[in-house]
């Protein structure tokens, strides 16, 4: 369609050429043989040639030159006078001017040549960038949930090309596939492998649905391949940075499990008291009613309250297993809304032995309804826990009667619930009260030290803050903050 | 002394095991009378009360082994049979050393309790009887005279009336005279029996003073 309005362009700047130069001959012939006075009218031709020089560049020179042996030859066939050099200088004053203008001309042609040159891979550039930035944006956005990322810029990569219209792309992944909604597989495509550290396991193509417009290609179809390129180590980093997460997501999942599973053993010994209790009242009461039986002294009634007796104490046996398998047991973490008093409660159960072993009195101090807050019951069972025995510790010193360990909720605002412990023990130096977290700084003779370095770890996963209060006057204080869960839009 | 029959006392602070003692021991024809804390046995034991005392080590407040050394503050007689939790040999040593007569180990069997148990009151029985014939030797020998003591003393070992009137400054037949009383006070029929007593009573006591 360009294509004949610009040849009926053409066809109207001969014409007007023509005309004009036609036009000039006769004013000409009309100032020669009836005025006489020809020569000034040579100045008009000037107009002709520069139009030409000016649309046709070096085939202007062409008109020139005819124009001017035109006015040579008219000057000798119409005039009477010598033609003098003044003459034979305004005809070759038009061949140069020609000259001139046509490189003017060609020059001013190239240089917006360039320019929209320059224009058009600017405007490249900035649909790259935009696409690029689309990317991080998608990231940053879903950084979690991979398949709506690479949806998302697997949308946004047709608008990065030439022909967005007519562009499309997928994303094949081993065991998942992204795609415009337009894709169909072409022979015009460009396609690129995403590796993850040097292993290839994808591939990105962009395909063009209808043979591209013809146009000055060479050095786009250099930049789009380096793009699809780009975009596909984009891709595999954004796959590599991911596993790396959830890589690391499992190692801590690992060290806690791992800790969960030392501490249960440091208390297998209290753990086993408390079992053995039950089943000492399990056996006695058992014999006891055998004994009865035989003696022949059996009262029913007595019998049946005895056998009760010991199948309740029996499903208190189960209750202390079933907690201790709950606690040990080795899972993905699994952030969910929970209610935090149930979690202290349930950490309670699990240190009441040591705690009487300890003679340390348990005092809670729990709101009638705390809001959820978004845990992993287990791992924030372990840190009370942690923190409850590392107070039974620090208050071995302390007079019987006098140990209390205090649990305490509050919602001090900002979207958090605290949770403070706190112990009547030997309390905390200032500066102790930082170091005591760095791993393997223990006080104890026997101590590994990493238990509060873990249990800071877990609530930092958990977007929460665990720190100490020095007041060596009355024991430690150790405070740590939760997240209020948020209602799932 | 009136006897009364001998009760079992338990000091458990795990009420479930309390009341399992509480029927095995009923079941094999005993009293018992369980207790969940040691102070709570202290307010409440008699020491005229025979028997014999469970007790669990671990308990909060007063533990097994406290409770061991107030009953020996309060000079307590009363047999002490320990039940441990969880095989602690240091605890269960330093109980016996305290003067515990056994221990066992939860969970235990039902019929090496009662073994021990019974070891126990019959030990306890045995131990008050001891008792009782000393306070009564102790009693007999209040009655005696200066003279009387001295000349027992030097009666049982073995000296002859003729030596002991000479180491006393007195006559042969003033001892004889005071041999027989204290043969006749103390209620014994031969030298052999007094002499029996006089061990019993142990190191011998300053006479009493000049009636």
């Amino acid at each position: 369609m360009g294509n004949k309005l610009q040849s009926q362009l053409e066809k109207h700047k001969v014409a007007a050429v023509v005309a004009l130069v036609a036009a000039l001959c006769l004013v000409m012939f009309y100032y020669h043989t009836v005025l006489h006075m020809g020569k000034v009218v040579t100045h008009f031709f000037y107009v002709p040639v520069i139009l030409a020089s000016f649309w046709w560049k070096k085939k202007g020179l062409i008109v020139a030159m005819v124009v001017a042996a035109l006015l040579i030859l008219s000057h000798i066939f119409l005039r009477r006078d010598v033609t003098t050099l003044d003459d034979y200088f305004r005809a070759g004053m038009l061949v140069v001017i020609s000259c001139v203008v046509g490189v003017l001309s060609e020059q001013i042609a190239a240089a917006k040549d360039q320019i929209s040159q320059h224009a058009r891979r600017l405007s490249k550039r900035v649909k790259e960038l935009h696409c690029c930035y689309g990317i991080s944006k998608a990231v940053e956005k879903h950084g979690t949930s991979l398949e709506v990322v690479f949806q998302e810029i697997v949308n946004l990569i047709p608008s990065a090309w030439q022909y967005p219209d007519i562009a499309c792309a997928r994303i094949s992944l081993k065991g998942s596939e992204f795609t415009t909604e337009n894709f169909k597989q072409t022979r015009w495509k460009q396609q690129s492998s995403i590796k993850v550290s040097g292993k290839c396991i994808g591939t990105l193509e962009v395909c063009y649905l209808r043979e591209k417009p013809p146009s000055y290609e060479g050095p786009f179809l250099k930049e789009e391949r380096r793009l699809v390129d780009a975009i596909a180590e984009r891709l595999g980093r954004i796959i590599e940075r991911t596993r790396a997460e959830e890589e690391a997501s499992l190692h801590q999942a690992e060290v806690a499990h791992l800790s969960r599973l030392s501490t249960v053993g440091q208390m297998a010994s209290s753990f086993a008291h408390e079992l053995n209790q039950p089943l000492c009242a399990i056996t006695t009461f058992t014999d006891g009613c055998v004994r009865m039986i035989k003696s022949g002294a059996a009262d029913s009634s007595e019998l049946c309250e005895a056998m009760e007796q010991a199948a309740a104490e029996a499903h208190r046996a189960g209750k202390i297993i079933r907690h201790l398998q709950n606690f040990v047991g080795k899972r993905k973490p699994d952030r969910l809304p929970a209610d935090i008093t149930r979690i202290i409660q349930e950490a309670t159960t699990l240190i009441e032995a040591e705690a009487r072993q300890n003679d340390v009195a348990i005092r809670l101090e729990l709101p009638a309804k705390a809001p959820a807050v978004l845990a992993d019951v287990i791992q924030i069972e372990q840190v009370i826990l942690n923190l409850a025995r590392n107070s039974f510790e620090a208050m071995q010193a302390a007079e019987a009667g006098k140990r209390e360990l205090t649990i305490r909720v509050s919602t001090p605002g900002s979207g958090a619930v605290e949770v403070a412990v706190s112990d009547t023990g030997k309390g905390l130096g200032s500066d102790e009260v930082e170091r005591i977290f760095e791993p393997f700084f223990t006080t104890k003779p026997d101590g590994l030290g990493i238990g509060l370095s873990i249990s800071r770890l877990i609530i930092e996963t958990h977007d929460g803050r665990l720190w100490a209060d020095a007041d060596a006057r009355r024991g430690a204080t150790f405070r740590f903050t939760l997240p209020i869960a948020r209602e799932i839009q | 002394m009136m006897t009364f029959e001998p009760t079992v006392f338990v000091v458990d602070d795990d009420e479930a095991v309390c009341r399992a003692l509480r029927l095995l021991i009923k079941s094999a024809g005993m009293k018992a009378q369980t207790y969940s804390s040691a102070e709570q046995f202290l307010d409440a034991y008699k020491p005229s009360r025979p028997g014999c005392l469970l007790l669990d080590i671990q308990m909060p407040g007063m533990n097994g082994l406290a409770l061991q050394e107030q009953l020996a503050q309060r000079k307590l007689k009363i047999p002490v049979i320990i039940i441990t939790g969880h095989g602690d040999v240091p605890m269960a040593v330093r109980a016996m050393k305290l003067g515990a007569v056994d221990f066992i180990e939860k969970p235990f069997r039902d019929q090496a309790l009662l073994d021990h148990i019974k070891r126990a009151i019959d030990q306890d029985a045995q131990d008050r009887h001891d008792q009782a014939e000393l306070d009564q030797i102790k009693q007999r020998l209040g009655l005696l005279s200066r003279r009387e003591r001295q000349v027992m003393d030097l009666v049982v070992t073995g000296k002859l009336n003729k030596v002991i009137a000479y180491e006393l400054g007195i006559t042969q037949k003033t001892v004889e005279f005071h041999r027989a009383n204290v043969m006749r006070k103390m209620r014994v029929k031969s030298l052999a029996e007094l002499v029996r007593l006089a061990v019993k009573a142990g190191a011998p006591e300053s006479p009493p003073t000049e009636k």
